[in-house]
């Protein structure tokens, strides 16, 4: 098999271009700080362009998006190389400027106050050692993952697929660091505040908040392990709320200040930003106005096939191997369905491992081309609730919740 | 200053399994050390080209670097001001009421150019 996949690679339309980035150079003054950079990427949509970038600390190669502060994309052939997406790969996203670039493991403390028994300031080594550690393998993906292939197209971070990852993340239970500050009874909603911060002193702090309910089902945790290792920095080292399920937004990085509030948070992360239509698939006409508005929260199933990319090259009556990733957004992998013929007829991929219910699953199918000629091959997720990707894409201003049915546009010679 | 903290939670998991308690539980988390963390992150060169109300875009880049601008899809004019405007009035840009319509024509004209790329 891997010798058919490698063969077929050779066939395969090249995405990485040498010196592919020198028109925006001479026009823009080029990102030379960033080193001698020889290496870009055209994502599938205007504007697509984007260097391939070595230069970010205990990142390997990621897709620039924005040097300050960082956005960087995970390549999507990473996502075919397994199920757990490498640290050094994993999609980076902040919000503020000031990111500290020094963190001492000793001195550094997470605090817990607000309406509770006692205020809380835990050292690493108390976290690690004072409370029962767990660990769960979870999808992070970014509320905007697949904003460049909104149509009509949309402002903000414009990502390709690769805003996505999933790790085993190892940590403590939320509820359990709050069960020993003891939460008051008039608690409403737990805010979350990590230590990066804006430059100008109006810009908003970066600070999320879940319900109380939520905070304590014993599923959000607070992790300080990333795949086995502790975090890298732009990962939110040395801890990062894990919301399983939920829109990366959630997932505050470099948690260092939790407060238990007993009326419902109105901060701008929570009462301006981050909204989507409270409607199904957060779907709306574009222009469409007068909707009601809430919080992005759970997440939505969608997969991919990620060993064949638009305008691979397949041979008649050889048989392949396709082969991708899947998740259920807020639950398990019920099944995943794939068409080779465009979804006219659909059948059941043939599910691997089950890491856990928040995680990537990976999914195989074999395919014998048939008649010479383009051909798509589609795939969707349905999960354990039911809920199954939608034919149709989504449509809202912010660019939120894209997990309509992938479809790949092969050529069968 | 320490510049390492080296321990994990062996012995706390040792604890729990000597105890009976969670012993069957199928997941023990692997031990995590915690090194100290010092990095550098890369600063950015580019630029917004030249032209009217490029000084006022300048302004932009005490923020965040110019990629994720230049890296827009095309908007119209009137998406470009309600950027221009979210900026100053929820972030704090520094950018005056009366530079607003020039730094709309420059990022419009900008963003136009951009989209061959």
């Amino acid at each position: 098999m891997s010798k058919e996949l490698s063969s077929e690679a050779m066939l395969r339309r090249r995405f990485l271009q040498a010196a592919g980035l020198f028109g925006s150079i001479g026009l823009w003054g080029g990102t030379a700080a960033l080193g001698a950079t020889t290496k870009s990427v055209r994502l599938p949509f205007a504007n697509g362009e984007r260097e391939l970038t070595n230069a970010f600390p205990q990142k390997g190669e990621m897709i620039l998006l924005r040097t300050r502060p960082p956005l960087l994309e995970t390549p999507f052939d990473v996502f075919d190389h397994g199920v757990f997406t490498p640290n050094n790969r994993f999609f980076v996203r902040w919000h503020l400027p000031y990111i500290p670039t020094q963190i001492d493991a000793e001195a550094f403390r997470l605090t817990v106050h607000g309406h509770v028994g006692k205020n809380l300031s835990l050292s690493l080594h108390q976290l690690m050692t004072e409370f029962e550690p767990v660990e769960i393998a979870a999808v992070n993906q970014c509320s905007g993952n697949s904003r460049g292939f909104f149509d009509p197209r949309v402002a903000g971070g414009q990502w390709a697929n690769g805003a996505m990852g999933c790790a085993r993340w190892t940590g403590v239970r939320l509820k359990d660091v709050l069960d020993r500050a003891g939460v008051n009874a008039d608690a409403v909603q737990v805010r979350f505040n990590g230590l990066d911060s804006g430059i100008i002193a109006s810009t908003p702090d970066f600070i999320k908040s879940l319900d109380i309910d939520h905070a304590r089902d014993g599923e959000v945790m607070i992790a300080y392990g990333m795949n086995g290792e502790q975090l890298p920095l732009l990962n939110g080292f040395p801890t990062r709320l894990i919301v399983p399920g939920w829109y990366s937004t959630y997932w505050v990085k470099m948690l260092n200040d939790i407060e238990v509030l007993n009326k419902p948070d109105d901060n701008f992360w929570m009462a301006k930003a981050y909204l989507i239509p409270d409607t199904p698939n957060a779907n709306v006409k574009p222009g469409q106005t007068g909707f009601h508005s809430v919080p992005i929260n759970r997440m939505v199933p969608r997969s991919f096939i990620t060993n064949l990319r638009d305008g691979d090259r397949v041979l008649a009556g050889h048989a392949v191997q396709v082969r991708g990733i899947a998740f259920g957004g807020d639950t398990g992998v019920a099944k995943v369905l794939w068409s080779n013929d465009g979804g006219t007829h659909w059948r059941d991929a043939t599910l691997e491992e089950d890491h856990g219910k928040y995680s990537f699953r990976r999914w195989h199918a074999h395919y014998t081309p048939g008649s010479r000629g383009e051909n798509t091959l589609m795939v969707k997720a349905v999960n354990s609730n039911g809920v199954e990707q939608p034919d149709a894409a989504n449509w809202n201003a912010g660019g939120f919740m894209r997990n309509v049915v992938e479809s790949t546009k092969i050529t069968v010679a | 200053m320490k510049r390492k903290l080296a321990f994990d939670v062996a012995a706390l998991l040792l604890a729990l399994v000597v105890s009976g308690s969670s012993a069957h539980e199928a997941a023990r988390p692997a031990p995590i050390t915690i090194h100290s963390v010092s990095v550098n992150l890369p600063s950015s060169a580019a630029t917004f080209p030249p032209g009217p109300g490029s000084d006022i875009a300048a302004k932009c880049l005490i923020c965040h670097s110019a990629g994720m601008v230049l890296r827009q899809p095309a908007l119209s004019q009137a998406a470009w001001k309600a950027e221009i405007n979210k900026m100053r009035t929820v972030y704090g840009a520094p950018i005056d009421e009366t530079e607003v319509d020039t730094l709309t024509v420059y990022m419009t004209k900008v963003n136009a150019d951009q989209q061959s790329h």
